[in-house]
């Protein structure tokens, strides 16, 4: 029970650092990218990789991993976010089924649907970390700088811009601001955590398949940040938490296993349908900070 | 000397043509009016001067240099910046964000989200604007809360926050109350009085006459008249143009 909880807390770790990442592009921004899941994808594979193939760990694999989600970022930003949104988000989706059939088929790099085995798990300097609890205390400090991080820029200037781009690009662009230039940093800067948070997963779950790329996830994110409110840094990370609890709750009742996923999926489906109803700027305004 | 020079700028949106072959020029540190009944192309000639719209063909020489296909943003850090005729301020940000954003760009990057962001400078500056449009206590409401007189205020004091100096105000004096119209006037001539040049589209005659240095008068897309704003007044192609019309 107690590892299960642990692995729950990991977990959760890794997924509100995700979620705030998207929480960058699409809440704060307010750009559709529909494929963000790629980019958690490629993080894990990233470092699965250059663990397996290359020996590196876990730190410089985390750093390695945000680099290429953002240079990978920056390629669809340029070719995509001069044009209207659905652009973007056809591209992202679009890469994403690229990137299923990549890691499906290229043996040689991803070892295809068999996937990656024998990932080491987090080695800080020669310092093997193996309890459940001592992973947990690294990712909360390794999450948690990614959280300050963000945090920063979603109060800055920087993040004061993508709220009004968010509002109205066109009035964005009547002040003199590069609103082009700022939306792909906003992806870039997106992606690169979701690189991050990837390459955690893979130095925990130790096994790594296709199936990171499941598509479908991208409804969690969204549901989590819709909950949250969109743009609200504290709402990301409570709406994860939230969303993590209830869809614990079939299963803490006793659920049978065939319907826990049904189950799950309807109180999902009843959360979003009542925070867009009674509170359509998240259940957590209370706790969105005073516009800078 | 011209500030601005307009050469044969032509749109057609599928076949109509919005704007045809006009010209007409901006002297500098002078209120130029244009106006053109409903229709005229007013808007598009702004949206087309300040890039916000491709032009056809034609020409936009702003203090001696050809835009050629400048951004728009491009465009207002040369110092050309335009209210909208529909207000474009951010709904979800306050009013003091919204003029903070017009207020500088040096903060722009993500990369000095890190370094200290002291912003008391712009909040003097944004203070002092609030002042003059008697809307200091709106500074931290969200501008979807203003009244829209008090929106037109703030695009116009966001615009000049940007520093322009050209500026372009589509139906400045349209939707608001006499007293609200006073503040206007004033915030024209003060900007006039710091050197600026000024653009003006306007339906309101005796508003529009009243300030202007001079008058460009448009018809279906074109050019029509330019001149002092007692001539304009008196003469009978611009009458005809609006009973016409
Ligand atoms: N984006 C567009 N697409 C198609 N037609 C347009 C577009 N913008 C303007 N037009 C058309 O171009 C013509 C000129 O419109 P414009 O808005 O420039 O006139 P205006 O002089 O500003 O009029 P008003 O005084 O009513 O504001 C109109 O016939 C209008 O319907
Ligand atoms: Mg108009």
């Amino acid at each position: 029970m107690l590892e299960y909880l642990l692995s729950l807390l990991i977990l959760t770790t890794i997924w509100t650092l995700l979620t705030q990442s998207y929480n960058l592009s699409f809440g704060l921004t307010g750009l559709f990218n529909l494929g963000h899941i790629i980019f958690y994808g490629i993080g894990a594979y990233t470092a699965a990789i250059l663990n397996t193939d290359y020996g590196l760990q876990i730190l410089p694999n985390l750093i390695i991993a945000a680099v290429v989600c953002g240079i990978v970022a920056a390629i669809f930003g340029l070719l995509t976010l001069r044009l209207s949104g659905h652009y973007l988000a056809i591209a992202t989706l679009g890469a994403a089924m690229i990137a299923i059939v990549v890691a499906t088929n290229w043996m040689d790099l991803t070892n295809g649907p068999l996937g990656i085995r024998g990932i080491d798990g987090p080695i800080l300097f020669d310092l093997q970390i193996t309890e459940s609890w001592q992973i947990l205390l690294l990712f909360l400090v390794i999450a948690g700088l990614c959280q300050w991080t963000l945090y920063k820029i979603f109060h800055s200037p920087f993040g004061r811009l993508q709220r009004a781009i968010q509002d109205d690009e066109i009035a964005a662009r009547a002040v003199g601001k590069n609103t082009f230039l700022s939306k792909t940093w906003s992806l870039v800067l997106s992606s690169a955590f979701a690189g991050i948070a990837g390459a955690m997963y893979t130095h925990y779950r130790l096994f790594l398949d296709p199936t990171i790329f499941a598509l479908p996830e991208i409804i969690f994110l969204i549901l989590m940040i819709i909950v949250g409110g969109r743009g609200n840094f504290w709402g990301a990370i409570l709406g994860t938490i939230l969303v993590v609890i209830i869809g614990e709750i079939p299963r803490f009742f006793g659920f049978p296993d065939s319907i826990i996923g049904a189950s799950r999926n309807i109180l999902f489906a009843a959360l979003l349908i009542t925070t867009m109803f009674y509170r359509p700027k998240g259940l957590f305004t209370l706790f969105a900070k005073k516009a800078t | 000397m011209n500030f601005l020079e307009i050469h044969s700028l032509s749109k057609a949106f599928d076949g109509l043509h919005a704007v045809e072959n006009l010209h007409f020029t901006v002297k500098k540190n002078t209120i130029t009016g244009l106006i053109g009944p409903n229709g005229a192309g007013k808007t598009t000639a702004f949206n087309l001067i300040t890039h916000f719209l491709p032009k056809d063909s034609g020409k936009v020489v702003y203090a001696g240099e050809n835009l050629k296909k400048l951004p728009a943003y491009k465009v207002v850090q040369r110092g050309m910046a335009r209210t909208f005729q529909q207000i474009r301020l951010w709904p979800n940000l306050t009013v003091r964000e919204n003029l903070l954003l017009a207020c500088s760009r040096e903060y722009d990057s993500w990369w000095k989200s890190f370094t200290h962001t002291n912003e008391a400078h712009q909040d003097t500056q944004i203070d002092e604007m609030l002042d003059k449009v008697n809307l200091r206590k709106y500074k931290n409401h969200l501008a979807s809360d203003l009244s829209y007189g008090q929106s037109k205020l703030i695009e116009i004091a966001r615009t000049i926050l940007t520093d322009a100096e050209l500026i372009l105000l589509d139906e400045p004096a349209s939707g608001i109350n006499p007293t609200l119209l006073r503040t206007v006037e004033d915030l024209i001539f003060e900007l006039k009085k710091q050197g600026k040049t000024i653009l003006v589209i306007e339906h309101n005659m005796p508003f529009l006459m009243g300030i202007s240095d001079e008058v460009v008068v448009m018809e279906n897309g074109r050019f029509l008249m330019q001149d002092k704003p007692e001539k304009v007044q008196s003469d009978p192609r611009v009458l005809e143009a609006y009973l016409g019309g």
